[in-house]
């Protein structure tokens, strides 16, 4: 009898064992919602460019960080895509279970850029805490362009441009404020005022 | 003794068959796969938009099916700084077998720079991505929306 008792102790236990490992693992997972990414046009060196959003979501059952990257697969066709190209507004965020976020991307070529086609991942990784080895699963948009030759005068002037056009309006308030900063001054110094109340 | 060794005999079962239940599977895989009939492209006009004004981007559809396709939500894809009049999500009603249908969306951008947009169809289970489009914005006297 008290061997019967034993038997169906450790039968209980190894069930309840077996039960609770799948109870107690939780799912984190990540999807986005663009596929691929194939640009039409070809670019030009020394410009930046905006994407479209990524749109990246949690599908998992906790809270789970993700990072932005950049990354290729081997053997792939056409040069890959160098990380520092591109720029990932937020790079790295957190999102509760089955929510979703806006990731925007921009790609600046820069001006020695060589022609040719690229290809990359635009991807998004679980970042995992923890000691011992870590393996954070990801997915990915594929994205493809060709980048155009160009003479090196004409790649510094894109730079200029993009850098220019990024920066407003500070670009053009800042010259702005200078120019009548010293047109007033030229006018003080050639003209005299003198502000007084009329008898 | 014998019930010691019903017990050993009843967790190497459970073992057991709780370790096939998380092997890799085996044997036939049955898949069906369905083909979009649907395509999408984008188009920007041909000329440079200036920052600040109003320009349009359009999609068409194309449904190369031989059944009208139902509720097609086309959903233009573009970069935030891109200012959209309309609801970036759109629906056609339906659209027929061999039948292209436009779908128009006025936009606006205060910075001048390169912009990537694309569009995407989606119908029940159907999905169609277009290619990304190179939209260029080009300087104005007045560059605000």
């Amino acid at each position: 009898m008290a061997n019967t008792r034993a038997a169906a102790v450790i039968v209980a236990s190894v069930a309840s064992l077996l039960i609770g490992v799948g109870a107690a693992s939780a799912d984190r997972g990540v999807a986005l919602d663009l596929g691929r990414l194939d640009v039409a046009q070809t670019l030009t060196p020394g410009g930046g460019y905006r994407l479209p959003p990524l749109g990246v979501r949690n599908p998992g059952d906790e809270v789970t960080s993700y990072r932005l990257v950049v990354s290729h697969f081997e053997g792939q066709p056409g040069k890959p895509i160098p990380a520092r190209w591109v720029r990932f507004e937020p790079n790295q965020l957190t999102l509760k279970p089955g929510r979703t976020k806006k990731v925007q991307a921009r790609l600046s070529l820069p001006t020695g850029a060589d022609p040719g086609d690229y290809a990359g991942l635009l991807a998004a990784q679980i970042v995992t805490t923890g000691k011992g080895a870590q393996v954070g699963a990801g997915a990915a948009a594929k994205v493809t362009f060709s980048v155009e030759s160009a003479t090196l005068l004409g790649a510094w002037w894109y730079r200029i441009h993009a850098y220019l056009s990024d920066q407003q309006p500070w670009t053009w308030l800042l010259p702005s404020l200078l120019a009548m900063a010293l047109l007033t001054r030229q006018v003080r110094s050639r003209f005299a005022f003198r502000v007084e109340r009329r008898a | 003794m014998r019930n010691a060794a019903l017990c050993c005999a009843i967790c190497a079962a459970v073992l057991a068959s709780a370790a096939g239940g998380t092997g890799p599977p085996s044997g036939t895989v049955l898949a069906r796969v369905l083909v979009s009939p649907l395509s999408v492209t984008v188009v920007v006009p041909a000329e440079p938009p200036k920052v600040g004004r109003d320009f349009w981007i359009r999609a068409e559809v194309a449904n190369a099916g031989s059944s009208a396709v139902q509720n097609v939500a086309v959903t233009l894809l573009a970069p935030q700084a891109l200012l959209l009049r309309d609801a970036a999500t759109q629906v056609l009603p339906q659209v027929r077998a061999a039948e292209i249908r436009s779908v128009r969306w006025d936009a606006c951008a205060t910075t001048t720079g390169g912009y990537v947009v694309m569009a995407r169809a989606t119908a029940g289970p159907f999905t169609a991505e277009s290619p990304g489009q190179l939209l260029q914005l080009t300087a104005a006297k007045r560059p605000s929306c």
